[in-house]
């Protein structure tokens, strides 16, 4: 392949094992900055009263150091082997939305190009902590610029979650191999369900935490300044929070499961028992949230029943932990790289664990809270249980992806150092159990001098170790010895292709039959989508790269246009171009129905959505984490309503018949979506035309009411610096958003079914796109119910 | 100043409450630390030197289920039990929190809401950029914080900025300063002596600043030093 078509390849490439090759470049590269961060703070606090860093550029590298870590570094990596190999594990060529995926990786390198572009701006970079609490988060007390760009980054991060959260589940139920029940799927791929079912409900909840205090830095709105405006932040954060923890550690905890049984060579002891586990710890993980809120003097009953919750999350845990270990009993243990790693994950996590549980009281939490031993208890759930499970895996996985064996002995060497290194560096924190987090130094008397030079050789030793890997695995990438395609005897789908596998992953259509994995070769019976999906063929699209690439520029525009900075402008208008231009593009392709990939669904295993067309089963999946958004930011409305007594009730600030209007009309233009959807199945077009030419125009009259309802409010003096109005205007843009998005979908819809008929997909789009219009006016329904009411 | 793990529980009441809860605690996490750790260590060490041992995963083949229902059940039953046990010592330690002021140093917490209770100090301690200030019954406010040794103490804690923790770490004293609202906790110093006070949530370039000193005096001296405060407070207002 030449250089202009490698380059074209890996920008506009849709294939799923270049997605997760991105990913994980990415995933590395941010974890490179981040721990460069650690190292220069940990430098800072290596001994007291150090001046290395100054207080300023300390909170900004904790920040910053938190983010990338949490946010760009370990969750893609966890994500860069969920796109290469939950596709061919269940027996799939590709992902169920092939664009999609490539949208979430751009938009997650642009969002955390954006959190990084925030140490250029004036101010700096964040610096209010990863948690970001109120009010110290509001413009009053960080006026950095680069806090902007951090919540701009963040946004954008969460829009990829979301795209890849509803594509990994659909390819989940979807997309399986002929006969592949959900229950025989290697234990990474339940890791992978949990983790995007999490997140779909987890992330919504930042999603409009970040939202409101955007309009709180941006738009002059007082919400986290008002009263209980501290613990506003407390619930949106920690409901998101929490669940984000659990997320961080399944999928190397699932990994770490795998290869613990493929290396001792015996099945998983109670495989459906963990896998209830797992499934349980995902429930409960949303209903412990307040064990980090202790302390903030919120009800006490409440605080009891998460303590409860807190310490029941410790059964499935415990379950996990204790059934991996006695897997092992009675096998022919194979003590190599990834297995070290996977046995040092689980080493770690026992202490990560229990440290947790030493958290889950207000009694012993009034030592903990706010001190070193959190930040050695999360460390050893996060970076010791989730990275090295996860390194073990990037071992494990090496030879599949390159062909090559890395060097073993190379391999122990980095495992012995690194777990080494991390011991050194957080289990002397437990020790500093009364020292302060994110304090940039102490003064000597305090006596943490020691235990904080350990860490940071510790720290030093982690760190560098590292270095070993990259060594190791760049140069076996080339020089390695070959291997065949199961150099571990490992059972997965993954093993029985080759190495690499091939584009299309299997050279025939995959089946299980019994619990066989088969790839069947009869009749030639490819599927069709073969044809289109090659490295230089239709399959590249370029427009997820500009899709994402134009609110990049619009943003890093917006926070310097904020800043006053130069060229703000001309980068705000060329973002907003490109943004229209491949929304254009991406429109036009689908009008002409270029971009094809899809597996004969008769090849597929889709219980239990058997029937149910995968752009429907997607926008459901959407919906239901939207759902928590509009929740949250009406959730945000009530609490301020009820915490803050100088709000006024929206029957004194709207106009109740407008809104009512506004209601009814969101409600009928809903009704003729559905009629269209109708049409659409019927085969009636006319019907469909007139639907959605009715619905959009419903649609549009419910923007014009609802706007002019709002300029009633402002001129009648009401402002922002309301709370209760500020969260009401919020939700009211963003459904206002969420409604102009669909209105332009529908448009295409009416050009094309106009034009060019039902053909492809268009009668199941428009069926989708009522089931949207259905939510909207259930949220409509309740913003008129609770914001003009109450 | 010592530290931990060696700062004793003879500091405060809360202290003695904590340490009580921490060593349940770290029992219970030493005996399965032990249990699980010796798993951990010996399987792999055992079954990596025997060769011989039957291979159950075989390349395409869905590895079939293992385990018997009732020992499963075993596991998880004795999982269970290490919960319950620590949940309910947590939970009579929660209350126990709550509950002592009361039972032991007879404190009606509703007289005290109303503003007069015997034998108790009420401070008020609100936090700022960057720095803390202590507000006693009398009106007189320092920037350090004196406290009686042997005598209830309740904290009325709230911030004029942004989130901070108010905390005393040896005598487990820990609660969040919040904008606009007003925490309670307590504690009964029980040594003389001095102590960190510090801030513990992350509140801006200062936060490593927010750090003072709690000195704890025995009863008379403190009763002296109020006395005195109370008058030298009176003579200002008199001058003005
Ligand atoms: C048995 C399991 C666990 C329990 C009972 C537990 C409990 C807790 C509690 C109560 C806190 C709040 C401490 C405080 O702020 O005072 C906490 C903090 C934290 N935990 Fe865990 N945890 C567990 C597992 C995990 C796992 C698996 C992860 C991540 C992979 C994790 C990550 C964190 C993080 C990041 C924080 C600190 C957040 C912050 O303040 O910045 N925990 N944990
Ligand atoms: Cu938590
Ligand atoms: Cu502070």
């Amino acid at each position: 392949m030449s250089s202009t078509l490698q380059i074209k390849r890996w920008l506009f490439t849709t294939n799923h094992k270049d997605v997760g090759i991105l990913y994980l470049v990415t995933s590395l590269y941010f974890f490179i900055i981040g721990g460069t961060l650690a190292l220069l703070f940990r430098i800072q606090l290596s001994v007291p009263e150090n001046d290395f860093l100054d207080a300023a550029k300390f909170n900004q590298a904790i920040t910053n150091h938190g983010l990338i870590m949490v946010f760009w570094f370990i969750s893609p990596l966890a994500f860069a082997f969920a796109n290469y190999f939950v596709p061919i594990q269940i027996g799939a060529k590709d992902m169920a939305f092939p664009r999609l995926n490539a949208l979430s990786y751009w938009l997650l390198l642009f969002g955390g190009l954006l959190v990084i572009a925030g140490f250029f701006m004036p101010g700096g970079a964040a610096d209010f902590g990863w948690t970001a609490y109120a009010p110290l988060n509001t413009e009053t007390y960080t006026p950095n610029f680069g806090a902007n760009l951090t919540a701009f980054g963040l946004l954008m991060l969460i829009a990829s979650v979301t795209v890849g959260t509803v594509n990994f589940l659909v390819t989940i139920f979807q997309l399986r191999a002929k006969g592949y029940k959900m229950l025989g799927l290697p234990m990474f791929v339940w890791g992978i369900f949990f983790t995007v079912l999490m997140m779909l409900w987890a992330f919504p909840s930042l999603q409009a935490g970040l939202i409101l205090l955007a309009a709180d830095r941006i738009l002059g709105a007082t919400i986290f300044e008002a009263p209980k405006g501290a613990i506003l932040w407390d619930h949106l954060f920690w409901f998101f929070g929490h669940p984000e923890v659990y997320i961080v550690l399944f999928p190397g905890l699932a990994l770490a499961l795998d290869m613990i049984s493929v290396f001792s060579r015996r099945p998983l002891l109670g495989r459906k028992v963990i896998i209830a586990a797992f499934g349980a710890a995902a429930a409960l993980s949303f209903g412990v949230y307040a064990h980090h809120m202790f302390m903030t003097g919120i009800n006490l009953q409440y605080l009891k029943f998460h303590m409860f919750t807190t310490e029941l999350i410790s059964v499935p845990f415990g379950v996990i932990t204790i059934l991996a270990i006695l897997s092992m009993i009675g096998g022919a243990i194979k003590l190599t790289t990834p297995m070290l790693f996977a046995l040092g994950s689980i080493a770690v996590f026992i202490i990560g664990g229990f440290s947790g549980v030493f958290n889950s009281n207000p009694v012993l939490d009034i030592a903990n809270r706010g001190s070193y031993w959190v930040v050695a208890h999360f460390h050893y759930v996060m970076v010791g249980a989730a990275l090295f499970a996860l390194f073990g895996g990037l071992y494990y996985w090496f030879p599949k992806m390159t062909g090559r064996m890395y060097n073993e002995t190379l391999g122990k060497i980095h495992f012995i150092v690194s777990f080494i290194g991390f011991n050194l560096l957080y289990f002397p924190m437990f020790f500093l159990i009364d020292m302060p987090r994110r304090i940039y130094t102490y003064p000597e008397w305090t006596g943490w001098g020691p235990l904080n030079f350990i860490a940071t050789v510790g720290g030093f030793i982690f760190g560098l170790s590292h270095l070993i890997m990259f060594a190791n695995l760049l140069y076996s990438m080339k020089h390695g010895p070959r291997v065949d395609k199961n150099p571990w005897g490992a059972w997965s789908y993954e093993w029985v292709i080759e190495s690499p596998p091939p584009e299309y992953n299997f050279e025939g259509i995959p089946v299980v039959q019994g619990n066989r994995l088969m790839v069947l070769m009869a009749d030639g019976a490819k599927p069709a989508a073969h044809a289109h999906n090659s490295h230089e063929g239709e399959h590249l699209s370029p427009w997820p790269l500009l899709i994402s690439l134009g609110p990049f520029l619009f943003l890093l525009g917006l926070g310097m246009w904020i800043a006053q900075a130069k060229f703000a402008l001309p980068l705000m208008v060329a973002g907003a171009i490109i943004s229209a231009y491949a929304v254009y593009g991406w429109f036009r392709d689908d009008f002409y129905e270029r971009f094809k990939l899809e597996e004969p669904p008769e090849y597929k295993e889709r219980w239990p959505f058997e029937s149910i067309h995968r752009v429907k089963l997607g926008m459901y999946f959407f919906l239901f984490g939207d759902a928590v958004f509009f929740a949250g930011l009406i959730g945000a409305y009530i609490f301020v309503r009820l915490e803050a007594p100088t709000t006024l009730p929206g029957l004194v600030t709207h106009n109740i018949l407008l809104g009512l209007i506004g209601a009814l009309l969101m409600l009928w233009s809903a009704v003729f979506m559905y009629a269209a959807a109708r049409g659409a199945k019927l085969g009636d077009r006319t019907l469909t035309l007139a639907g959605l030419a009715l619905s959009i125009v419903l649609g549009i009259a419910y923007l014009v009411v609802t706007g002019l309802d709002w300029l009633g409010t402002f001129s009648a003096g009401f402002t922002l610096a309301d709370p209760a109005i500020a969260t009401s205007a919020v939700t009211a843009l963003s459904h206002a958003l969420h409604l102009a998005a669909g209105l332009l979908v529908a448009v295409y819809l009416l050009l094309k079914v106009w034009v060019r008929g039902f053909t492809g997909h268009v009668p199941d789009t428009i069926d989708s796109l009522a089931v949207y219009w259905g939510f909207l006016a259930a949220v409509t329904a309740a913003i008129f119910g609770v914001t003009y009411i109450f | 100043m010592f530290h931990y793990p060696f700062n004793p529980a003879e500091l405060s009441e809360t202290a003695r409450i904590w340490w009580d809860l921490f060593g349940f605690y770290l029992t219970v996490a030493i005996i399965l630390g032990v249990v699980v750790y010796a798993g951990l260590v010996l399987i792999p060490w055992i079954y990596s030197r025997r060769r011989q041992a039957v291979d159950e995963i075989q390349p395409g083949v869905i590895p079939g289920e293992r385990g018997r229902m009732a020992y499963l059940a075993v596991i998880v039953i004795l999982i269970a039990a290490s919960f319950i046990a620590i949940f309910v010592e947590s939970y009579l330690a929660v209350n126990k929190l709550a509950a002592t002021l009361e039972e032991k140093y007879n404190v009606d917490i509703e007289e005290l809401q109303a503003g007069e209770a015997d034998g108790v100090l009420v401070v008020e301690v609100i936090g700022f950029q960057w720095g803390w200030t202590f507000r006693y019954p009398n009106g007189v406010e320092t920037d350090i914080l004196y406290l009686p040794a042997g005598r209830p103490v309740i904290f009325k804690v709230t911030s004029e900025d942004v989130f901070h923790a108010f905390s005393i770490p040896d005598l487990r004293v820990k609660v969040d300063a919040i904008p606009g609202q007003v925490n309670v906790t307590w504690t009964v110093p029980e040594k003389p002596g001095t102590y960190r006070v510090q801030c513990y949530e992350l509140c801006g370039v200062g936060h490593a600043e927010m750090i003072t000193k709690a000195i704890v005096l025995p009863p008379e001296v403190f009763d002296f030093w109020y006395e005195s405060q109370s008058e030298k407070l009176e003579s200002e207002g008199g001058e003005q």
